[in-house]
């Protein structure tokens, strides 16, 4: 069986329990919903709200260079820290934050593979304490805009042909059966996908605990769909955050040399006039 | 599934749910998620596991039921505007 491209990438709940007060370690969970972490938290983990903390919240935008900066500093992580990342949810949210971290030139972020979910399943303890990290100072890189898919790359090559694009969205949003997932506001005039994009749905990449499946196993997910290391691969969800799951396991995992997330994604797609749609 | 976390399908108003609890502290954690792409719709705690499922279930189909009016009121006024 093939390893990850990336192993490094990845730690067992094992390892994060076993280094949970190493001085050069950093844990992060991130949540879109905060309860989880206030109810309890792996212990001398900081917390990081999606919506107002790794994203721009005046417009629509990952963070701003300098509000990078300024996240790390406070949370006391420098240049050289571990940063441990995980989440609810086959860490959906903390795969967003891996996705950001490397787009500013963070060397050393892992995910806790399994997640919160996992962590929970094995009984490991839980803390209420908040940590208190000392603030320092944090020199982010220039963004790196290759990791990123913008709206130019998917209407200017999948004409083209020239890449693989991949829907991680459920096949009733895919189809266009439905506008959004329940329980959350529709954000977009039309459903459906962009031409010629692969529904490979990013739940289809965990197993049943919530780990990464496979390298072997992740190879043929995407492979059946015909989508390979051939060309450049473009994934996008609704909103970007599934996505990022998904290229972290077709850049990571597999070791995809060219591989974007389309955080636009499809709110971004369904809602502009005059773009292409099938059904 | 383990005997610290559970987890269950099922269905509320039309919608297929996804029910995980968990021990807290002394008491016990539920929440009510949409399964994908996993977004939380109810909460629910309890000192046991079923109180805190059944708080959790009573929350997701308040939202649910609240948004399917909203849905319906939505068609409402736009079948009044076509009429």
């Amino acid at each position: 069986m093939a390893d990850y491209a990336h192993p490094e990438t990845l730690v067992t709940t094992e390892w994060v329990a076993a280094h949970l007060n190493d001085d050069n370690v950093v844990i992060a969970e991130v949540d879109v919903d905060t309860y989880s972490f206030e109810e309890g938290h792996v212990p001398g983990a900081i917390g990081w709200d999606w919506s107002t903390q790794l994203c721009d919240t005046q417009q629509r935008d990952i963070l701003s260079k300098d509000a990078f900066e300024a996240l790390m500093g406070d949370a006391g992580i420098s240049n050289d820290t571990t940063i441990v990342l995980y989440g609810d949810n086959n860490n959906w949210f903390a795969a967003w934050a891996f996705w950001q971290m490397k787009i500013y030139g963070h060397q050393d972020v892992r995910l806790m593979d399994g997640g919160r979910r996992k962590w929970l399943a094995e009984g490991r303890d839980l803390t209420l304490d908040d940590a208190q990290p000392q603030k320092t100072t944090y020199a982010a890189k220039a963004a790196d805009e290759s990791l990123r898919g913008r709206l130019m790359d998917v209407m200017g090559n999948v004409e083209q042909k020239n890449i693989f694009l991949v829907d991680v969205r459920s096949p009733a949003e895919y189809t266009g059966e439905i506008l959004a997932p329940p329980g959350l506001p529709e954000t977009c005039q039309r459903g459906g996908h962009v031409p010629l994009a692969s529904n490979i749905p990013w739940g289809q990449v965990c197993k049943d605990d919530g780990t990464f499946k496979s390298y072997d196993d992740l190879k043929a997910l995407y492979a059946a769909q015909g989508v390979t290391n051939d060309k450049p691969v473009v994934a996008y969800c609704r909103i970007g955050e599934r996505s990022s799951h998904s290229w972290f396991v077709l850049k990571y995992l597999l070791g995809f040399d060219d591989v974007k997330n389309y955080d636009g994604s499809w709110t971004e797609w369904g809602n502009l006039v005059g773009a292409p749609i099938e059904r | 599934m383990s005997e610290h976390l559970t987890e269950r399908t099922t269905n509320i108003c039309g919608v297929d749910v996804r029910v995980t609890s968990y021990p807290v502290g002394q008491r016990f954690s539920c929440r009510v998620d949409n399964i994908d792409p996993g977004t939380i719709i109810g909460r629910g705690m309890g000192d046991t596991r079923d109180q805190a499922e059944h708080a959790a279930l009573q929350s997701a189909q308040t939202k649910l039921e609240l948004m399917d009016s909203q849905a319906a009121l939505r068609r409402s006024v736009a079948e009044l505007k076509q009429g």
